[in-house]
């Protein structure tokens, strides 16, 4: 006891610290301003408001994921029922990565389950690759299918249509899962409510700058929301590398549709909508292979940010039903700011800045700005590298991560919305892997 | 040179450089996409393959 409120203590003043130190700078922001002209004190104003709505997200969902990570102490460390399970692998030329991936699965300290290869119409040796391990490993414990090309989504359905497991395990073909993910993923289950649990993924070739980048990015901005949401047990997306379903509830909303890019969110919203709970285990780890050059980093985030517009649009009548299901239409609400609106609002920042330095002469706007948001890149990174056990020298890359990679994303969701709204076409394209699991 | 106007040049620049190279990548994907020749299958086509009989590709292995 005393050491919960010994953290919760640590925890607080933590997080007053930096707001704190944030508000400071806040203080000396805004007396610099009050010099300029109509055009300098407007913009300023609408960019302050956005700060404080960026300084106030960061807190709530730092809040909140302290808060699941107290309640998920509590919960029981494994499960103690074992249903059966079907662990299903998409492979599209996957030959690079197919039997690291699948050694990780055979390798599952868990005693009912299946694994089912879809091979997805491959060009290179995956189906062969795959037919060989389920003859070294017997074909009761993997199963292959093939099937003429269609897209992730056809073959995770046609896994799905296969399965004799209760529960589903759907990933990536590239994934290398842990030997407990299952045993804490499944654990979620004896509450009848909970239709799905989101998986932790984690990036495995942290070899540059961009994949460590990217590393951060995973645990800071996308585990984090996850946990936050995961209080609420309304995670907004289950990850493509490890999500596990109720069978039951797969083919009550349909299974995976082909109609957006981001089939895996998709899903997620008609689930969540359909009245199910979806809930995350930050023990149920999958390891993935992050894109290593620029242009591949480009192809894949264009890909998300399409396809979760793509998934909002499509349940764009959610938008406006806040009953009864108050906490999935704010949560869908917030999709969209952060999709659209957020990339917008720091696109228009920097090109405001460019004009303030240059013309107004107020330069030091500019480092009070970036040194603000900073500091909360700095403190939310140290809180989810903590909580996650996860190397705190991964921090050092939140001054680059705030400098130079959230306006990298916030340009290619920029441009991606608007190729969405404009209905601009565009392709799946496939990530080059290295093998790296 | 005082150290908060240099580190608002740095600032600046960098994200000046971010920007330009974050559009410069978003034309050079929309160049690329364009030369990609693309098959086009539309839903119904898609549907009457995967409706067609499968026959699998018996493995031989090496030996």
């Amino acid at each position: 006891m005393f050491q919960r409120i010994y953290r919760i203590c640590t925890v607080i003043t933590f997080m007053s610290a930096g707001l704190a130190v944030a508000a400071l700078l806040f203080n000396m922001y805004f007396n610099r301003l009050t010099a300029a002209n109509f055009f300098v004190n407007f913009s300023s104003f609408i960019l302050l408001l956005f700060l404080g709505i960026v300084t106030i997200r960061y807190g709530v969902l730092i809040w909140f994921a302290y808060l699941q990570h107290i309640e998920h102490m509590q919960e029981p460390p494994e499960t103690q029922e074992y249903p059966f399970v079907t662990m299903i692998v998409p492979a599209y030329n996957e030959g690079m990565g197919l039997e690291a991936s699948v050694e990780s699965l055979i390798s599952m300290d868990y005693p009912r389950y299946e694994i089912v290869v879809v091979d997805d119409g491959s060009t290179d040796d995956t189906y062969p690759q795959a037919v060989r391990l389920a003859g070294v490993y017997g074909t009761e414990r993997i199963r292959v299918i093939t099937q003429p090309n269609g897209g992730k989504a056809s073959a995770l359905n046609n896994g799905i249509a296969n399965a004799r497991g209760e529960l589903i395990v759907c990933m990536d073909g590239d994934s290398r899962l842990e030997s407990q993910t299952l045993k804490q993923a499944v654990k979620h289950f004896s509450d009848p409510s909970v239709g799905a649990v989101a998986g932790d993924v984690k990036v495995v070739n942290r070899l540059n700058i961009l994949t460590k980048l990217q590393a951060l990015e995973y645990i800071e901005g996308l585990s984090l929301v996850r946990t936050a949401h995961a209080f609420f047990r309304r995670v907004m997306v289950i990850p493509g590398p490890i999500g596990v379903f109720r069978k039951q509830v797969l083919q009550e909303v349909g299974g995976y549709f082909q109609d957006t890019y981001a089939e895996d969110c998709e899903l997620t919203l008609r689930i969540l909508f359909a009245g199910w709970k979806v809930k995350h285990e930050s023990r149920a780890v999958a390891w993935t292979e992050a894109p290593e050059t620029l242009q591949a980093f480009f192809k894949q985030r264009y890909r998300w940010s399409r396809g979760t517009l793509q998934a909002v649009i499509k349940h764009k009548a959610q938008l406006w039903k806040p009953f009864p299901n108050v906490v999935d239409w704010f949560f869908l609400w917030l999709v969209v700011f952060e999709s659209m609106v957020w990339p917008g609002m720091d696109v228009f920042g920097i090109v405001f800045f460019v004009f303030v330095a240059g013309w107004v002469g107020l330069s030091t706007v500019i480092i009070l700005w970036w040194a603000q948001l900073t500091v909360l890149d700095i403190m939310a990174a140290l809180f989810c590298l903590a909580l996650e056990k996860e190397d705190l020298r991964l921090a050092l890359q939140a001054v680059l991560y705030r400098l130079c990679f959230i306006p990298y994303l916030d340009v290619i969701k920029f441009f991606a919305s608007l190729d969405e709204i404009f209905g601009v076409k565009m392709g799946w394209g496939k990530l080059e892997r290295f093998g790296r699991i | 040179m005082e150290l908060i106007p240099l580190l608002s040049t740095v600032i600046l620049v960098a994200t000046i450089v971010t920007l330009l190279f974050a559009a410069f990548s978003y034309f050079a994907y929309r160049a690329r996409e364009k030369k990609v020749p693309r098959v086009t299958t539309s839903l119904m086509d898609k549907q009457q393959i995967l409706l067609e009989p499968q026959f699998f590709k018996r493995y031989h292995s090496p030996e």
